[in-house]
């Protein structure tokens, strides 16, 4: 870890500048160069929650049902060894998500 | 997934799974064990009524199989239904292997129609030559007519503009592992390729190639999204504003999930449909789908990965509803 600087943000200054971004963009505090940075938001979960709740906007969606629309409803999380052909064993990770069954089953 | 069924409207509710591993440093016994262990890990969360797993990234029919005879090893019954993406033999639907493609191609011909582009030798361009880019350019010359004048991979890309056989250059990446060096091309990088001027242009490989940064540099009529994310937002306004036409992913590669709920309903029939009917019920799926999400975008004067969202949300939405969960 490098040395962490406090930052002080004026928070209307930083509101007003949230408000002039655009929906796919987000900010970043830079320890680079002590300020915000602006880049395009690229987690393909997080573009795609920010997409539902634009269209849920169109569609006039009532609150409850875009924040049920924008997570799984299921997630199931293991830890799986595996051994391997030289007799070591490899620790995994393993995941199954049931995002929404409202249609119908995954 | 969730919107991808619904958008195609297929009656699932859609879900997904995944091990972190790297599978291409496993041996062929060690992916063996590793399929079993992961079935045996989520065997009692699945079911034909309740969720079934379908083949994605790098999990090909030999996977499936071992999946879903270890889910019957662990049951006790007959259950091919519980897996798709099988090997034929085990009760896997024909069609299934190109039906990723195949959908998006059905996606660009009803597109064409609507922009009033004759596909008879036009031009195509593919970023990304792998499973469902090499189908795409295959199907897109025999079915559309279309003229593939470039295609990359990860390593990079070739350029003929008089135009490159699919076939051929299939056989070349075959052997070669990479498209670069085919005869009678030029070399040509990922992001040159997609900038090219070209009448359909198949982002079929990775996740943001094409961003704020390039956006105001895509040429190409009408983006037909074969990977899964290939456009940012921001990017979206631009060729929106641009008037390049978006096949946006979970519409132009939602071919893939319904070939597999089409075999979940041959395995529950017990009984398998030819080649030529699966063609005709994916075409019919896909055009739909596509009119659909079209006409919310004239209708709502959106971009068509809006429309998208709206017609897919919406559908999944009335359903929360009638079942009294909102």
């Amino acid at each position: 870890m490098g040395p962490t600087h406090m930052v002080t943000i004026d928070t209307d200054l930083l509101s007003e500048i949230c408000k002039g971004l655009s929906d796919g963009m987000m900010l970043l505090l830079s320890t680079r160069t002590g300020g915000i940075e602006m880049v395009e938001e690229l987690n393909p979960f997080k573009i795609a929650q920010k997409q539902l709740e634009m269209a849920a906007a169109k569609l006039g969606l009532d609150k409850a049902t875009t924040e049920l629309l924008k997570w799984p409803m299921k997630e199931y999380v293991y830890t799986l060894p595996l051994k391997m052909d030289d007799g070591s064993t490899k620790i995994l990770h393993a995941y199954r998500v049931q995002y929404n069954n409202a249609r119908g089953h995954g | 997934m969730t919107w991808k069924c619904s958008v195609v409207d297929i009656p699932l509710g859609g879900g997904k799974g995944g091990v972190t591993v790297d599978p291409k440093k496993l041996s062929i016994d060690e992916k063996q064990r590793l399929a079993r262990g992961y079935m045996r890990c989520v065997a009692s969360e699945l079911g034909v009524m309740k969720d079934v797993p379908a083949p994605d990234v790098y999990t090909d029919p030999q996977i499936m199989a071992w999946m879903m005879d270890e889910y019957e090893v662990i049951m006790r019954v007959s259950h091919p239904g519980v897996i798709t993406g099988k090997p034929i033999p085990l009760g896997g639907s024909q069609g299934r292997g190109d039906a990723t493609a195949r959908g998006g191609i059905y996606c660009v011909r009803e597109a064409a129609k609507k922009i009033g582009m004759k596909t008879q030798g036009a031009t195509m361009a593919i970023q990304g030559f792998g499973n469902a880019g090499q189908f795409a350019a295959s199907l897109g010359s025999e079915i559309l007519g279309l003229k593939l004048i470039a295609a990359s991979d990860s390593q990079g890309g070739v350029i003929n503009e008089k135009g490159i056989d699919p076939k051929a250059l299939m056989e070349y990446k075959k052997k070669n592992d990479k498209v670069g060096g085919f005869p009678g091309t030029r070399a040509i990088s990922n992001e040159e390729l997609l900038e090219l001027k070209v009448d359909v242009l198949f982002p079929s490989a990775l996740e943001n190639q094409i961003t704020a940064k390039n956006a105001k540099n895509i040429k190409a009529r009408i983006s037909c999204e074969l990977a899964n994310g290939p456009t940012t937002p921001d990017a979206d306004e631009i060729l929106h504003k641009n008037g390049v036409l978006v096949l946006p992913d979970f519409l132009a590669n939602a071919g893939g999930v319904t070939v597999s709920y089409f075999e979940q309903v041959q395995n529950t029939y017990n009984y398998y449909w030819t080649l030529e009917e699966v063609q005709k019920q994916l075409d019919a799926k896909m055009t739909k789908a596509f009119n659909d999400v079209y006409d919310m975008s004239q209708k709502e004067k959106v971009h068509m990965r809006m429309a998208a969202y709206m017609v897919a949300v919406k559908r999944v939405a009335d359903c929360c509803k009638l079942r009294g969960w909102v």
